[in-house]
């Protein structure tokens, strides 16, 4: 059983995460936790198995009981063994090289015996559905087999309680299905089971609780009520061809990833990518980038063929997956003028920022942000030298419903001057297409 | 990234760490001592029959081009530097203090031959073991040698981190030339290393949030790890 009552914390830089949140979650149950970036989420995650406060430090206020222990006075290293947590990234938390290795780091640590450890990872790795990954490595995994990996190397050493943060943020929709498949089984077999989720249409069939935090409170704990409504979509009629693909293939090294590919994007279009994990959507966003060649076929981009990535730069926008890989400069006014002061393009630094509602940062540094402004900034250094195609790799990972629905209206204004091209699994943010097209095997299986 | 260990279901990989850590050893050793270029061929024979039973030919092939480089740098300097031996092959008048005259030899050619093919069989030894060996394994046998297994673990964490870094280099680096950067000179490159050092620094923090998490450090020594 988890108690909260009236639970308050502010990080040591002076950031409150939580104001005052009491809840109870009895054994067995499982629970979806909701909420904006910034609203606490994670950190209530972290005060269960005593991360807050040990490891981050800060000012913790009011009482927590997991299990009758207050993580807050024990060691996380005593509070592992009650609460096991699947942090957000699979990859970031791997110490290992191999599955075997990396389910046996917890029981290490723990002391176990040899015996002792071959029993546990024997039963997990059959409790998981994973026995033929036992001797792969860890490089080789799909993301829904490491996120698998993840969950079974911290199930190993028995927690009552597994704490998942966005498991499902860069699983396709059958890894993400199977996944949940999974936990269910799990939750039945005793496990208490909280989730912090964006996805939430994918959850709300198995949890029959939903908590969700505003600003470190909590502003509703009951059944599910999943997502909000999707944007308007954008009803713009088709314009000129800027992206055409003529029989692309494609392939690393031995790999084949797309075979013979043919497509024409419009203005005016949305187009979504469909498709499982590693079926080449990133891949076909890059060619029309120009950062990748090839093998054989043509890319035409604005009546170029196979243009290089110097050619493309400001004409063809790219927002990368991961916000933080764009940002590097020292203020945010600065990250947003590279890319003007590399191609020469004209650009209004201030009206973008005013735009993208971050104009009062422009003198702060950029990784600071939460992670819904800095998704902004990277969107807005792209979006200032205003080019004609913008495509977007899996833009809303980390994103609640109403920063979706704002990035979703966004591209229905933008696709009234240009392309979008989008990559995502997310089925709220896909609902704002024109256009969806799957990706099936190397090929466009339309849809 | 086929110079790091990978999990491989040969005779070989399947010998017990520490046999492997001797063999390798073995012939490092004997490379050493040996000066006979017999012998060291026979030894650097003795590794190739591994490299081939182990399967880790494109591996090792990389290593080997890096032996190329070190071993054409080592005859070059060997030549100018040694200057005894009877049969001269070319020998002249320089004006430079010290090197007054240069004198390459017969003898000393050969010599840094034996040389450059001792180290050769150095790398090979060396790459046959760090690609046969996983970093756990290689931990407990540090460990069995009474080394701390904290510093074991974190230096093998730290070969984990090598291929992720390459990879978010690479990531990084498409991402600014897709913002027209052109990546030339320290301001240039400035674009992808600065990302690429507060990336590596937030993912340890993770590691070790997460390691935390996990357990680590429940032993009150350092017995487990």
């Amino acid at each position: 059983m988890i108690e909260a009552r009236d639970l308050r914390f502010t990080y040591s830089d002076g950031r409150k995460a939580l104001d005052g949140v009491s809840f109870t979650i009895k054994n067995g149950e499982f629970v979806l936790v909701t909420g904006g970036s910034g609203s606490g989420k994670t950190t209530l995650a972290r005060c269960l198995n005593g991360l807050v406060p040990h490891f981050y430090g800060g000012e913790l206020k009011g009482s927590l009981f997991v299990d009758g222990k207050r993580p807050s006075e024990k060691p996380v290293k005593e509070m592992a063994k009650l609460v096991g947590m699947v942090f957000q990234d699979p990859e970031a938390m791997f110490v290992s090289e191999d599955v075997e290795g990396e389910i046996g780091f917890g029981p290490t640590c723990m002391g176990y015996t040899t015996g002792e450890l071959k029993k546990s990872t024997d039963a997990v790795v059959k409790r998981m559905g994973i026995e033929e990954l036992r001797k792969r490595s860890l490089h080789e995994l799909s993301g829904g087999e490491k996120q698998k990996v993840a969950i079974a190397s911290v199930l190993v050493t028995k927690p009552k309680i597994l704490v998942l943060d966005e498991p499902l943020s860069e699983l396709d929709h059958k890894s993400a299905d199977s996944l949940m498949e999974t936990l269910k089984r799990l939750n039945k077999s005793g496990i208490t089971i909280i989730i912090i989720e964006q996805r939430t249409e994918r959850v709300c069939g198995c949890a029959r609780r939903e908590i969700v935090l505003d600003k470190g409170k909590v502003k509703y704990d009951g059944v599910p009520k999943g997502g909000g409504r999707p944007a308007a979509k954008a009803i713009v009629k088709p314009g000129d061809v800027l992206v055409k693909l003529d029989d692309v293939s494609f392939s690393y090294g031995s790999n084949p990833v797309l075979t013979d590919f043919s497509g024409k994007f419009r203005e005016g279009e949305i187009v979504v990518l469909e498709g499982p994990n590693g079926c080449g959507k990133t891949t076909l966003l890059k060619l029309i980038m120009g950062l990748l060649k090839p093998d054989s076929g043509v890319v035409n981009v604005g009546g170029l063929e196979n243009p290089s990535v110097e050619k493309t730069a400001g004409n063809v926008g790219y927002v990368f997956q991961n916000p933080d890989n764009h940002l590097f400069a020292e203020s945010v006014g600065e990250e947003i003028k590279f890319i003007l002061d590399n191609t020469g393009r004209p650009g209004d630094v201030d009206g973008i920022l005013k735009k993208f509602k971050i104009l009062h940062y422009k003198k702060d540094y950029p990784r600071y942000l939460s992670g819904g402004e800095k998704q902004r900034v990277a969107l807005a250094s792209i979006m200032v030298a205003a080019p004609r195609v913008l495509l977007l790799d899996e833009p809303t990972r980390g994103m609640d419903h109403g920063l979706k629905r704002e990035l979703g209206e966004f591209l229905s204004d933008y696709a009234k001057r240009g392309l979008v091209v989008m990559a995502t699994h997310d089925d709220f943010m896909a609902s704002c297409a024109t256009r969806r097209v799957k990706i099936m095997g190397g090929r466009d299986i339309g849809v | 990234m086929e110079f790091f260990y990978k999990r491989k279901d040969t005779r070989f990989h399947r010998l017990n760490p520490l046999a492997k850590f001797l063999i390798c050893a073995a012939i490092i050793v004997l490379a050493l001592i040996l000066a006979d270029p017999i012998y060291l061929l026979l030894l650097f024979l003795a590794t190739t029959l591994i490299v081939f039973e182990a399967q880790i030919a494109t591996g090792w092939s990389f290593y080997m081009k890096v032996a190329v480089w070190i071993g054409v740098f080592l005859i070059l300097l060997n030549l100018i530097l040694s200057q005894s031996g009877e049969t001269v092959l070319f020998q002249a008048k320089l004006n430079i203090p010290v090197f007054d005259t240069i004198r390459i030899t017969f003898e000393s050619f050969l010599f840094s031959l034996v040389m450059a093919l001792r180290m050769a069989v150095v790398i090979s030894a060396f790459a046959v073991l760090s690609l046969t060996v996983s970093p756990e394994e290689m931990m407990r046998l540090m460990a069995g040698f009474k080394i701390p297994v904290k510093s074991v673990f974190l230096t093998s964490l730290a070969t984990r981190f090598v291929p992720s870094l390459l990879d978010d280099a690479e990531t990084l680096a498409e991402v600014q030339k897709s913002r027209g950067a052109k990546l030339k000179g320290i301001r240039g490159k400035g674009a992808v290393i600065i990302p690429l050092l507060s990336n590596s620094l937030e993912r340890s923090v993770t590691v070790a949030e997460a390691m935390e998490a996990r357990g680590f450090g429940s032993l009150g020594g350092q017995k487990g790890g």
